[in-house]
């Protein structure tokens, strides 16, 4: 029987074999990178290119005609299927697995395009099969009080190795400028574009812990608007479907069989590919938490440019 | 278990603001060798109901918000 850990080195080694761009992220990647979460779930980035190659790896597995003889399926609150349609659009597909008769039920999810990073972004810096630390920290700005701490600490981690760009994660105002002063002028550029806040570590204002509370007050606000958006359609779907006379869900078919039925229903029931709607959406989603954050923290328009990361940085 | 990446060495600096950020008992393990520290998250997992394996919805579902 292998535990959760020895699994996600089962499964590394199986997606390197079956030629699969990958990258493990999130609570695994940081417990790698000697930052300690009790999570037993695996995450993982894969291409978008490399998304059919896993379907096939999987249904490969579940015949156990490679020596594997994986059980596998959707788990009950699936996400979207695992398409490339899907998962490019943001969507994550929730999958268990059995590996052995005795095993535990591992829980592995899959991401194309994860919050607050580009499908391109996602994988850029992957060595060894693990995500780089910035792309996790980027992944750890949620609304979730317990990520904010380890985003940092991974830039922490950065900063310690000689990487400026950690500055797009620290939120402490030395640490800052420290990670600042390793930055050349055209890497601060860049950086100033994609955190404006950084005009003031220089000479930071006697509000920059105000407008650093702004600013991960911005982060949170639009990412707690953004998974209501796919928390919103998925219910919507699911409801639709379960209104049909012959609904059935989960099931104890093969995988591939599931697969075939979870395509089908939210190809007939109509689950959205894309929640946040374009480009349009996002702008409403970006407006929508700045008024917020503006009204919470009483923010002039200077100060709101300030704290405000493009949107193509916060919903890309 | 060999470690997916190399450990990095860090200064002591590191565990201190890891041990402000996250926690004395968190800077502690992070110190551990790598086989150590695996060693010592199996047995949470096999101890303990973790956070995520309590959540009905996935995270970007429900928010990610912490559950009791």
């Amino acid at each position: 029987m292998s535990g959760d850990l020895e699994f996600y080195y089962i499964f590394r080694d199986a997606m390197t074999d079956a030629g699969i761009s990958f990258a493990l992220t999130s609570g695994m990647a940081c417990v790698e990178y000697g930052i300690q979460q009790n999570t037993k779930d695996t995450d993982w980035l894969i291409a978008p290119d490399s998304v059919e190659l896993l379907r096939e790896m999987l249904c490969r597995f579940e015949r156990g005609l490679s020596g594997r003889n994986w059980r596998i399926g959707y788990r009950g609150l699936f996400g979207a299927p695992l398409d490339r349609d899907y998962l490019a659009n943001g969507w994550t597909s929730h999958l268990a697995i059995w590996d052995t008769p005795d095993s535990v039920e591992h829980h592995l999810d899959f991401f194309v395009q994860p919050p607050r990073l580009s499908a391109g972004a996602a994988l850029e810096g992957a060595a060894e099969a693990i995500a780089h630390r910035l792309v996790v920290a980027q992944m750890k700005k949620t609304n979730r009080d317990r990520d904010w701490p380890i985003a940092e600490a991974l830039a922490y981690q950065e900063l310690l190795s000689g990487n400026g760009e950690a500055v797009l994660h620290l939120r402490d105002p030395e640490a800052l400028k420290d990670a600042w002063g390793l930055c050349s002028e055209d890497q601060r550029r860049i950086l100033l574009a994609r955190r404006p806040l950084l005009a003031q570590i220089a000479n930071p204002s006697p509000k920059i812990l105000r407008l650093l509370a702004a600013e991960r007050g911005l982060w949170e606000e639009v990412n707690k608007l953004r998974y209501g958006r796919y928390q919103h359609e998925w219910k919507a779907f699911l409801k639709r479907w379960r209104a049909e006379d012959e609904f059935a869900w989960p099931v104890s078919v093969p995988f591939a069989r599931q697969h075939e039925l979870v395509v089908r229903a939210a190809d007939v029931h109509r689950l959205a590919r894309d929640p946040l709607g374009g480009l349009d959406g996002r702008v409403a989603i970006f407006e929508e938490a700045m008024n917020h954050i503006t009204s919470i923290f009483a923010l002039d328009p200077m100060e709101q440019k300030l704290v405000a990361p493009p949107i193509s940085e916060m919903l890309p | 278990m060999k470690p997916m990446v190399p450990d990095r060495e860090y200064p002591d600096f590191y565990y201190e603001k890891l041990a402000e950020l996250l926690g004395e008992d968190r800077a502690r393990w992070a110190r551990l060798p790598y086989e150590e520290r695996m060693k010592e998250l199996a047995w949470y997992h096999a101890n303990f109901n973790t956070p995520d394996d309590l959540s009905l919805w996935p995270a970007e579902l429900d928010g990610g918000v912490d559950r009791p």
